[in-house]
């Protein structure tokens, strides 16, 4: 005779280990968690003040050269070198660069700003374990809850002791609700989740391909300047010495394109990656995934124990 | 019988008559040594250079036409670009932005190309002369200087794009080059055509190495081996993603000795 309804508790437990089994598949963690990783590598380079920094100073520079080029029209066209609308057409790029610098300027300063709010977000997503272990932290406990419980379900079929297994999946239910403090996900997850919200708007095809646009921009204005505004100006009588940003932006701006390509090329590459972890559920409810069945495995495993500690009713004894 | 002998009489004469004159007006290169020549020479470009005495034999040989057709292994030497008038000739590369075409751009303007279109950066062959097929013309390593700048020097010289050179080679893990003629055009694989700029590599290959995108078009003279090759290749992933290279390879062609 066993106690039917000692089964309950257990069935129970079975079905939370289904669960954590199930819950990686249902939300795509196999494939979308390594994309997460990819995404954290490789921001790495990017998500330290000093990088940052380094930006920052590129774009100050650029835009004190873009002033003295707007300074350089003035003045070609004030000492009648040119037209304004010779000016505009002879030097496009230019003019491009000058004209678009304000809405590039704020763009990028508003991405390098967003990276470096989420610095400490960033370090703690990382610290986390590596993101493609994340659905076997599920998997694994869900199958060893899963196991126990119908290892106890088939011995009390058959009438056989189960009691140390029943304390076994207590204690699983206690390891799994002591996971996120382990790992200090109570802490990290919702860093995480205020990463994931703030790289939201800059993690798009859209705003990609805008700086990418931006690059093709500063390129061109800068060559154009390097290339025939610069020579014009000097034949014209104008004095380089008076606008030295400009021949510094030039002088500079092969490291600038070896810094910024890469960091462009990672966030181009990162959008489908962004996107994968975006779709997962919110990081904040990470901890409380494995906080909430832990709970509940232990309590049933505990619910279980007492049931089969009481005598059984009359009822239950005739069964 | 008179009347029936007379009539074979002439019908055994014309028959020989016809004969005759079939012989006559026939093909030489069914019946000249020479007609075996003209096929072994077409694929002997796949080979060797043609020697003098073969070459003397084809010029007198209408069938000289079909010198170089088949495989195509050996140099395909590159022209230096030039822009004459405003029109560029020769090898050039030009970018297409996102979105655009190689027909109507948008392309990106190069402020360091020499045409008064900056959108043609012109190429000039590197140290192999050009761009070679059955053998790759891989990048050295590093294959960047300090300052980003590419460093493959063996298909053309780096060419100067918004002041950063960029640099081509062929990737040598990838399929090995080649090119095939028929009838004077031009098809083949380059999927292994890679450019280098600014510390990023940029498969710049027709087709990708995965099969996907356009191949190469162009075409050949038969008899002289100056060709044209062009193609695009949309640029899938890092800095430039969505970007299209356009590149036109013209130049002569020289078979592998």
């Amino acid at each position: 005779m066993f106690n039917r309804t000692g089964r309950v508790p257990v069935i129970a437990a079975l079905m939370i280990g289904i669960g954590l089994i199930l819950a990686p598949a249902i939300f795509q963690m196999f494939s979308r968690a390594p994309l997460g990783g990819t995404m954290i590598e490789d921001f790495e380079p990017y998500m330290v003040e000093a990088k940052i920094d380094t930006f920052r100073g590129y774009m100050d520079q650029i835009g004190v050269a873009v002033e003295q080029a707007a300074d350089v029209r003035t003045s070609m066209i004030e000492s009648g070198t040119v037209s304004m609308a010779e000016f505009d057409s002879q030097y496009v790029s230019v003019q491009q660069l000058t004209s678009g610098w304000a809405a590039i300027n704020a763009d990028m300063t508003d991405l390098l700003d967003r990276m470096n709010a989420n610095m400490d977000d960033y370090a703690a997503v990382a610290a986390l374990p590596p993101f493609p272990m994340f659905p076997w932290f599920f998997v694994l406990p869900g199958l060893l809850v899963a196991g126990v419980a119908s290892s106890i379900l088939r011995s009390m079929h058959k009438n056989r002791p189960h009691r140390q297994r029943l304390w076994v999946l207590a204690g699983l239910g206690v390891a799994i609700t002591a996971a996120p403090v382990a790992f200090q996900m109570f802490t990290r997850a919702p860093m995480g989740r205020d990463m994931i919200d703030s790289f939201r708007p800059m993690m798009t095809r859209e705003r990609v391909q805008n700086v990418q646009g931006y690059f093709v921009t500063l390129g061109g204005g800068e060559g154009q300047m390097r290339v025939t505004l610069i020579p014009a100006y000097v034949a014209a009588g104008g004095d380089v010495a008076d606008h030295p940003a400009i021949a510094e932006f030039s002088a500079q701006w092969p490291t600038i394109v070896k810094d910024f390509n890469p960091m462009i090329a990672t966030m181009s590459d990162n959008v489908d990656n962004f996107q994968a972890v975006d779709a997962l559920p919110s990081f904040a409810l990470f901890p409380w995934f494995f906080l909430v069945p832990g709970v509940l495995v232990a309590g049933l495993a505990g619910v279980a124990l007492r049931r089969q500690s009481s005598p059984p009713s009359h009822l239950e004894a005739a069964s | 019988m008179k009347a029936t002998s007379t009539t074979t009489r002439l019908l055994a004469g014309t028959i020989g008559v016809l004969s005759l004159f079939a012989a006559a007006c026939g093909d030489d290169k069914s019946s000249s040594p020479d007609s075996t020549t003209a096929p072994a020479f077409s694929t002997a470009a796949t080979t060797a250079a043609p020697d003098a005495t073969t070459a003397e034999t084809m010029a007198t040989d209408t069938t000289a036409a079909a010198m170089f057709e088949g495989d195509l292994v050996g140099l395909f030497g590159v022209a230096p670009g030039e822009c004459t008038d405003g029109v560029a000739a020769g090898s050039y590369f030009r970018m297409v932005q996102p979105g655009g075409t190689k027909e109507a751009g948008p392309f990106i303007p190069n402020a360091d190309s020499a045409c008064a279109d900056t959108t043609y950066s012109l190429l000039v062959a590197g140290a192999d002369g050009g761009l070679m097929t059955g053998e790759s013309q891989g990048a050295p390593d590093p294959a960047f200087d300090a300052t980003g700048d590419g460093l493959a020097d063996r298909i053309v010289a780096p060419v100067t794009f918004f002041g950063v050179a960029f640099a081509a080679a062929t990737d040598p893990t990838e399929a090995m080059p080649a090119i095939s003629a028929t009838a004077g055009t031009l098809t083949g694989d380059l999927s292994a055509f890679t450019a280098y700029y600014g510390t990023g590599v940029f498969n710049q290959g027709a087709p990708k190495p995965d099969g996907s995108g356009p191949a190469l078009s162009g075409t050949i003279d038969p008899t002289s081996g100056t060709y044209m090759i062009e193609w695009t290749s949309l640029i899938v992933g890092g800095s430039f993603d969505g970007f299209t290279g356009v590149w036109h390879l013209e130049g002569q062609f020289a078979p592998t000795s």
